[in-house]
């Protein structure tokens, strides 16, 4: 694969004069940036590439120097980058991010985004010198990323920025010279239509007409924007939709919207733009709402309408609602959800009901809507500002991942350690330190009470139930969370833990909802978080664990093998006779028959043999009739022969017993006493789940 | 006859809904199904004789109910919601705002 990181970027049409490895005329990082910072001569000007910045002129006095946030972009070679920097400036986030585009011929195609969350930022009088790891979209073998910007006085032409990406043991990779383009992080081209009977579009307000939490200013659409780092170019042609194109009623329905956007907005088309359309209506179908993202069809969040017919009026009150109808529906179109329902985002984030934000309801906010209003800056919150600004591409912008999809990728500072912790709780995670690629990777969660007086908690440790969650930062940097196959609906529980029986459960991660998630040698790092009944955040520490290369041909072919879709439903659900998961059966026995004495064929035993101690029920699709395999207590017993003495739990079907044998299986030499508290843990958890289970009987 | 106004509110997923005054049925929704969009999966008004009650809310299929002591004089608005595995009632003077 082609990766604008690193040398095997330069096969293509590269930016030859700006590649620090193998291409000719490529340059030395130093000499990079020297001529980022102006120092240097050492390249001529070209077509499409910028010439050496003039050298500064000496001034008599120190003259202010200019921010270097914003949006930069490099105009040659194979990949194109659009870099964004946010260092400095109003409501800094101190991140960078960029998204690839590769040039082929006369055409561009979007490649692949990454962002560094924590940069380290070095600022000098003469320069900004930006360090981190990134995350990506792709697997990077420079996943380090230098970037140096020079500061130049107000009265100087804005300096470019070089970006250098680094392999983790230092080795330098490709690197970029990205002219500024423009001081906000993105730019969106908004068209607003207006229909025949809603009356006057809103204009502006002035944030002090009415207490609030902020600053007075007067706020359009575009400045309220313009404050999150964005510009929104007023474009394409303004039209007036005739009413009739509502039909009967003269109210919009989603579909009738869906449509008139199609016809009326001048820039659409069923593809990822940033390009968005607002109509201005009278009334939605329903008439409590007052503005909605209805573009939920095709390529999604490319129009939202508001409705005047709720919002329109000239009071102060009524413009501040239209300013914040406005600007709310249009974070919709950025792919943000409501401030209280975060946790619905694929993958999701902790639910923010407090948030003063643009994307928060004021009638649920805590204390109500006046307390919202009184409180409330006229602005998004952090979280929201990160994603808009750094993002990656394609869960940003207009027509990109659908509504909901990615809207909180890049929230991963939930799994930050709170600055202030009295929750009584201690969430342990624990695991094997290293396995084989392909082996199921099963972690360990333990929640202790630190509290003497012991603590009233919920026992739904697995997060499929929805109240942990883990997060995986994966070799090449990218962080995701673990999102479990099947989410289960459950009836709140409550247990009693003391310092001295704290709760625990064995969960296999290995696939989740997205597929597989260890599919790449190397050094994993993995945190979750608990949520109690009172909704602390309780963090567990950090665990590393290693996925080892294959060292022979037979890892590798198991590896193959077991790294398959259906195996890893299988582990999931340990085991099935569905049809669907036939492959990866075959998959299983294919491993059993062909390497019956390697460890990882002991997985397979087991997840088959498990599958056959039990009955197994299915719908058959001719009849609707349910059809009922009885347990094979005599081939399980082949298959799971000698694993008992390794894991002692075997023969169970209880999967919380099935995962912890998979944990043993993949830690052997856990020590007897670790083995024995666990399997105590555990116990205590599921009688009192049995408990609390009958006490809803 | 004063008004009660139900919006039905986010956290439904095709859910029945049943609302009471005083143990009297008002009202029973079907098949309520919340938008990502808006956060409302319906609203709807009803007459009710007296100004004051007890309302009860439950979502028949998921065991959920709920109740609250309502004076449809000052809060004839009534936001029901399941979050985070709850039945949640809002009673507001003012109609909330869906967006």
């Amino acid at each position: 694969m082609i990766d604008p990181t690193g040398a095997s970027a330069d096969a293509g049409a590269h930016d030859e004069s700006f590649t620090a490895s193998a291409a000719p005329g490529a340059q030395t990082p130093a000499a990079v940036e020297d001529q980022a910072a102006g120092n240097g001569s050492t390249r001529a000007a070209g077509a499409g590439q910028i010439g050496p910045l003039p050298l500064p002129t000496p001034i008599p006095f120190p003259l202010p120097r200019r921010g270097v946030s914003g949006r930069y972009r490099s105009s040659a070679g194979s990949f194109r980058l659009e870099l964004r920097i946010d260092v400095d400036g109003a409501r800094t986030l101190r991140r960078i991010s960029g998204d690839f585009f590769s040039v082929s011929g006369s055409t561009t195609s979007y490649f692949g985004s990454f962002t560094v969350d924590a940069p380290a930022i070095t600022t000098t009088n003469a320069l900004v010198t930006i360090d981190g790891i990134g995350r990506y979209t792709w697997s990077p073998g420079f996943p380090k990323i230098r970037v140096t910007v020079p500061r130049v006085t107000i009265l100087q032409p804005q300096a470019p920025a070089a970006l250098q990406f680094f392999s983790l043991s230092g080795a330098p990779g490709t690197s970029y010279l990205c002219p500024f383009e423009s001081v906000f992080f993105r730019t969106v081209q908004i068209e607003t239509d207006i229909v025949s009977d809603a009356g006057m579009p809103f204009a502006a307000y002035n944030t002090g007409s009415l207490p609030s939490g902020g600053p007075a200013r007067t706020l359009s659409v575009q400045s309220a924007y313009a404050e999150a780092g964005v510009e929104m170019r007023v474009a394409g042609a303004s039209d007036v939709v005739q009413v009739a194109e509502a039909q009967a009623g003269a109210t919009w329905s989603d579909a009738e919207l869906h449509a008139s956007m199609v016809r009326h907005f001048s820039l659409w088309q069923d593809v990822p733009q940033f390009k968005v359309w607002q109509l201005v209506a009278k009334n939605y179908d329903n008439p409590s709402v007052l503005g909605i993202m209805f573009d939920q069809q095709g390529k999604q969040r490319q129009g939202c309408a508001v409705f005047n017919g709720g919002l329109g009026g000239t009071t102060a009150d009524k413009l501040r609602l239209q300013l914040y109808a406005y600007v709310h529906e249009l974070g919709h179109c950025f792919n943000l959800l409501h401030s209280w329902q975060k946790s619905l985002a694929t993958p999701p984030s902790p639910n923010r009901p407090s948030s003063l934000s643009w994307m928060n309801y004021p009638q649920l906010y805590p204390g109500g809507s006046a307390a919202f209003w009184a409180a409330f800056a006229f602005q998004f919150d952090d979280q929201e500002v990160a994603h808009i600004r750094h993002g990656f591409l394609n869960n940003v912008i207009m027509g990109g991942s659908n509504f909901a999809v990615g809207s909180a990728l890049e929230d991963t500072r939930k799994f930050d350690r709170p600055i202030e912790d009295r929750s009584g709780l201690r969430l342990e995670l624990a695991a094997a330190r290293s396995f084989a690629l392909g082996e199921p990777i099963v972690v360990d969660l333990t929640l202790h009470a630190t509290d003497t007086r012991g603590k009233t908690v919920h026992p739904h440790l697995n997060p499929s139930a929805g109240l942990v969650q883990i997060a995986i930062s994966k070799p090449n940097g990218q962080v995701v969370s673990y999102e479990p196959m099947i989410e289960q609906c459950i009836m709140p529980q409550t247990v009693s833990i003391n310092p001295a029986s704290p709760i625990g459960e064995s969960v296999y991660i290995g696939y989740g909802h997205d597929g597989l998630l260890f599919e790449q040698p190397g050094t994993y790092q993995l945190r979750a978080v608990y949520t109690s009944l009172r909704g602390s955040q309780v963090v567990s520490n950090i665990i590393k664990m290693r996925v080892r290369s294959p060292v022979n041909a037979a890892d590798d072919e198991i590896a193959d093998l077991l790294l398959n879709d259906d195996v890893g439903a299988l582990f999931y659900l340990h085991g099935s006779d569905a049809d669907e998961l036939r492959s990866g059966r075959d998959a299983l026995d294919k491993v059993i028959d062909k390497f019956g004495a390697h460890p990882l064929a002991a997985y397979a035993r087991l997840t088959k043999g498990a599958n056959l101690a039990r009955e197994f029920k299915m719908v058959a699709v001719d009849s609707n009739k349910v059809q009922v395999r009885k347990a094979k207590p005599a081939e399980s017993d082949k298959l799971l022969a000698g694993l008992v003495d390794t894991v002692g739990d075997a023969h169970t079907t209880d999967p919380t017993m099935l995962t912890a044998a998979m944990l043993t299986l993949a830690e052997p030499a856990r020590k007897p006493a670790q083995k024995a508290a666990a399997a105590a843990r555990r116990a205590a958890s599921a009688n009192a789940s049995k408990a609390m289970a009958r006490s809803y009987e | 006859m004063p008004t009660l106004h139900l919006a039905f509110e986010d956290g439904f997923e095709g859910d029945e809904v049943v609302v009471a005054l005083d143990g009297r049925e008002l009202a029973r929704a079907k098949g309520l199904k919340s938008s990502l969009a808006t956060a409302l999966a319906a609203t709807h008004s009803v007459q009710v004789g007296p100004e004051r009650g007890e309302l009860s809310v439950s979502v028949t299929g998921k065991g959920l109910q709920a109740a609250l002591a309502i004076d449809l004089a000052a809060t004839p608005h009534l936001g029901i919601a399941v979050r985070e595995g709850r039945l949640v009632l809002r009673a507001s003077a003012d109609p909330p705002v869906y967006l």
